[in-house]
């Protein structure tokens, strides 16, 4: 897979984990059960399993990271997995703060998560002949939801050639096999509807747009909605959901600015879009959305 | 005899005189003998019988107009011996058959045809004088008894009578008919087994028929019952065969059992009661593999065993070579049945008696006659019962307040298009506190994503409708509309986001409940005889179940004894192997879950120290095949 490829690969789960095309880096559960405790992060690395202790670790290592002085006096507890951290509200606190407010702890959750995850899902695809990324990204899927060696076992190994075939009859078996476990796994199921959607749809090298979950993927959606500081800049455009974020709100204020009364909600939707149409009008802008020109225009 | 006759013979038939002794009883001088004339001689027919005849028809003149057609046997006689006549003198030769001067044709029997059933022929007989030592006599009728008695004669002179044997059966129709006899009476015990209410079954596998062969303790096909048998179906046919022979091919009476099959039966059967005996008292050999095969005729517990394979061999070389001389013996002559070399059943009576004393120095072997494996589910399906057990509805409740409490901190709604968006919002907020079921999560997402392009139209409504404002004062008033009804369909949008992410935390519960199962302590207990302790190498699937993985209840890596056998006490009659999976090391645990990790059948195996297995099938969870075919 290409780098767009992988995005895209990564925004599909995160949108079955999240909702969200750039996934919850701050998102906290607390599961029942030795496996589960304090769970934190895009993919959800749990305390039970010692992963949390391993992302948190990592991140402290960073030059630079912004939280470590404040998580590593916590590390060993994480290490032995104390289960009293589940009700600590101020880890809590620290926690979805790295996230929110440090774009390294968003970088290391995805180098965490690629490594835990989409690497090894990679690799099972190649051991499988499998090379379309759409069905590399069922298998990332499996082993982020879990249950991809359990389901691999069940069906003969691809015929070279006919690694399709096998993809949708593994999506297929997917299905029965989470219809058949305790909720709310069977309500899970959108996951392998919307593989067999892009499927019908001939997606198989994950060409944007597509939707997934009832989520619009485009490149636009794809860019971080906190773009690191020499990250080009995203263009911004009316998609669902809505694009959000610090340069939706930028955008807003230069509007208001120019006279043209935006509400300051972060949010891209339709009145914005509105607005900024109006505002390439009058300066005779060709573009759709807000991009290099329009950008500029405004100042930002 | 009369004058008359006499004159006729002489004067005016001139027929030879020796016909005319016959016909009138009573010797006399030919009256036109000139020079003496010696006697043909006829030597006795090699070989003297045969079993081998063609189908003659003969047609005879009978009261209406159609001839009536007779059926007969005829054979072709060769006499040899001196003094025939020969060339235009042939026809001088007179033959003699059963006392009656016969008519014969003298020519060549080549070609000679003797008609079907559709064109009969004449009763006529063939002639050719092939020398002075041999004639050639075709279609002679074979007589009821089969005895045909043949004389030569030269004028008055008459040669030594010599008597043909024709037989209505040969070696292959009796040992054809007797092969059906014994083969009907063996399967009188098949047909009668056939009616057993319900089969025998070991593993997946019925037995019935083959009941008959197997040893019930070890479920192995026994090898002292199978020369029994086959020494019983040669006995019967060897018998069937000297009877037909005697009854049916020589017109004889019933004949007496022979002397040489009660011996047969006795060694057969001694040998086999032996067995028996020696099982009992010593213990079984090993039941080896699963299922009898066989293998189970030369093995004892899966090792082969030599005393064995001699007795098999002994066995089928003693039957063979006494069935191979009951059919040399042809069945016209048969008058007993051949006698077995002395040596041969000397020979024999070594191969039982080392038969028997190797099962007298063997040591008895493993026998699994139940087996059990607790929980007997596997950890797959105990996990999936744990996830059961861990299902749970998701938490929506932080996704509902965070959205509530944001639809609180926006303005009231003024405009059709804003509420209509709040309208929406505050449906899918309804939606997803009512979530109860997974019935009704199920149809959340359906209910989200109407709502949420209901909101979104609303949004976009309220966009145009503010760019077609027509004047300030009407754009000032939709522009807070346009404003909410976009943060109304962005924060519906994040709800639903929410919910799926609450959605996806809760799911991961049970997901790692089935994928990263707790391991469950399995027990697995033996009942049988003979079951090897100390010594014992157990596997499954023909993967070695080291000692170091059991814990008995010692704490010691072994197995616990529940029952010992009685003679043997490092034997035991009920074992227990406890296996804890937290104990293991990566690679056994790795084996581990190999066997009890998912629904399957397996092989468990205990060798004893001497070698000799016993094998049993078990599955988890338990199927037919466990609960009533396996004991073994």
């Amino acid at each position: 897979m290409n780098e767009l490829q992988l995005a895209t690969a990564r925004a599909i789960v995160n949108v079955f984990e999240t909702g969200r095309v750039q996934g919850n880096y701050s998102g906290i559960a607390v599961a029942k059960g030795d496996s589960g405790h304090l769970s934190y992060g895009r993919s959800q690395a749990s305390l039970g399993s010692g992963a949390l202790y391993d992302l948190l670790s990592d991140y402290c290592q960073c030059p630079g990271a912004r939280y470590a002085t404040a998580l590593t006096p916590y590390l060993p507890r994480f290490q032995q997995k104390d289960v009293t951290l589940d009700t600590n509200m101020l880890v809590r606190q620290i926690l979805k703060d790295a996230a929110n407010l440090d774009p390294l702890m968003r970088a290391t959750q995805d180098r965490f998560f690629d490594r835990r995850y989409l690497s090894p899902a990679l690799m099972a695809a190649e051991a499988l002949g499998i090379t379309d990324p759409l069905s590399q990204t069922v298998i990332y899927d499996s082993t982020v939801q879990g249950g991809w060696a359990r389901l691999r076992g069940r069906l003969a190994a691809p015929v070279t050639g006919k690694t399709r075939d096998w993809v949708r009859q593994y999506v297929d078996v997917r299905r029965a096999w989470l219809m058949s476990l305790a909720a709310p796994l069977p309500s899970t199921v959108y996951r392998m509807d919307t593989f067999k959607s892009l499927m019908v749809a001939d997606k198989w090298d994950l060409d944007l747009p597509l939707i997934a979950h009832g989520v619009t993927l485009t490149e636009e959606s794809l860019a971080a909605d906190v773009p690191v500081s020499n990250a080009k800049p995203r263009a911004l455009i009316l998609t669902s959901p809505y694009l959000r974020g610090a340069d939706v709100e930028a955008a807003q204020r230069s509007l208001v600015a120019k006279g043209l009364p935006a509400t300051m909600d972060g949010v891209y939707g339709p009145f914005t879009d509105g607005l900024v149409k109006r505002w390439q009008t009058s300066q005779a802008i060709p573009e759709n959305g807000v991009g290099p020109l329009t950008r500029a225009s405004l100042g930002l | 005899m009369s004058q008359l006759a006499r004159a006729c013979c002489v004067v005016v038939l001139s027929l030879p005189w020796a016909w005319c002794t016959a016909w009138g009883g009573e010797t006399a001088t030919p009256a036109a003998a000139a020079a003496p004339v010696a006697a043909p001689v006829l030597r006795d027919f090699v070989p003297k019988y045969t079993d081998s005849t063609q189908s003659a028809y003969f047609a005879e003149s009978g009261g209406g107009k159609q001839p009536l057609v007779s059926h007969e046997r005829i054979v072709t006689l060769v006499l040899r011996g001196s003094g025939f006549q020969t060339g235009a003198d042939q026809d001088k030769n007179l033959i003699f058959i059963n006392d009656d001067h016969m008519h014969v044709t003298w020519g060549s029997c080549q070609g000679r045809k003797f008609g079907t059933e559709a064109s009969p022929v004449g009763n006529q007989i063939f002639a050719e004088s092939v020398s002075d030592e041999e004639i050639h006599l075709c279609g002679v009728v074979v007589p009821p008894h089969g005895e045909i008695r043949v004389k030569v004669g030269l004028g008055e002179k008459l040669s030594d009578q010599k008597s043909y044997q024709v037989y209505s059966m040969g070696r292959t129709s009796v040992t054809a008919i007797a092969a059906v006899v014994a083969l009907a009476l063996a399967l009188l015990p098949l047909w009668l087994l056939s009616f057993l209410p319900s089969s025998y079954r070991i593993s997946t596998q019925d037995y019935k028929l083959r009941l008959l062969f197997l040893d019930p303790q070890t479920d192995t096909y026994s090898l002292s019952k199978l020369q029994f048998y086959l020494w019983t179906v040669a006995a019967l046919f060897s018998y069937a065969y000297f009877f037909i022979s005697r009854v049916i091919v020589q017109y004889s009476d019933w004949p007496d059992v022979p002397a040489t099959l009660p011996g047969i039966i006795a060694v057969a059967a001694g040998t086999s009661i032996s067995s028996q005996v020696i099982t009992i008292s010593r213990g079984s050999k090993g039941a080896g593999p699963v299922t009898p095969g066989f293998a189970d005729l030369i093995t004892s517990g899966g090792v082969v065993a030599p005393d064995r394979i001699q007795m098999l061999l002994w066995t089928l070389f003693g039957v063979g070579a006494f069935l191979i001389a009951v059919v040399e013996q042809y069945p016209g002559t048969m008058d007993a049945l051949p006698t077995i070399p002395e040596r041969l059943v000397y020979l024999m009576g070594l191969s039982s008696a080392g038969y028997l004393g190797g099962k007298l120095a063997r040591k008895p072997g493993p026998v699994i006659n139940e087996f059990s494996v607790i929980p007997s589910e596997p950890d797959e399906t105990l996990a999936r019962a744990g996830s059961l057990a861990q299902s749970q509805m998701p938490d929506f409740s932080t996704a509902i307040l965070s959205a509530s409490g944001r639809l609180a901190a926006l303005p009231r709604a003024a405009g059709a298009r804003a509420q209509a968006g709040v309208d929406a919002l505050s449906r899918a907020l309804s939606a997803a506190k009512s979530v109860q079921t997974t019935s009704d999560l199920n149809g959340l997402w359906n209910t989200l994503e109407q709502l949420r392009a209901a909101a979104g139209d609303a949004a976009e409504g309220a966009a145009v409708d503010f760019a077609n404002a027509p004047d300030d004062a009407a754009r000032a008033s939709r522009q807070s509309d346009a404003g909410l009804t976009q943060s109304v369909a962005a924060l519906l949008q994040d709800l639903s986001a929410d919910l799926t992410s609450a959605l996806a935390s809760a799911a991961a519960v049970p997901m790692a409940a089935v994928t990263a199962p707790p391991l469950a302590t399995r027990t697995i207990t033996l009942r049988g005889t003979n079951l090897s302790t100390d010594e014992a190498l157990f596997e499954i699937d023909h993967l070695e179940l080291p000692f170091r993985i059991l814990r008995n209840s010692q704490g010691n890596h072994a197995p616990d004894i529940l029952v010992r056998e009685d003679s043997a006490p490092t034997l035991a009659r009920i074992m227990r192997l406890t296996i804890e999976p937290t104990t293991l090391s990566d690679d056994d645990l790795i084996q581990f879950r190999h066997w009890f990790e998912s629904p399957g059948t397996h092989t468990f195996t205990i060798t004893n120290g001497d070698g000799q297995q016993a094998e049993i099938m078990f599955a988890l969870p338990p199927g037919a095949g466990q609960k009533t075919g396996v004991s073994r």
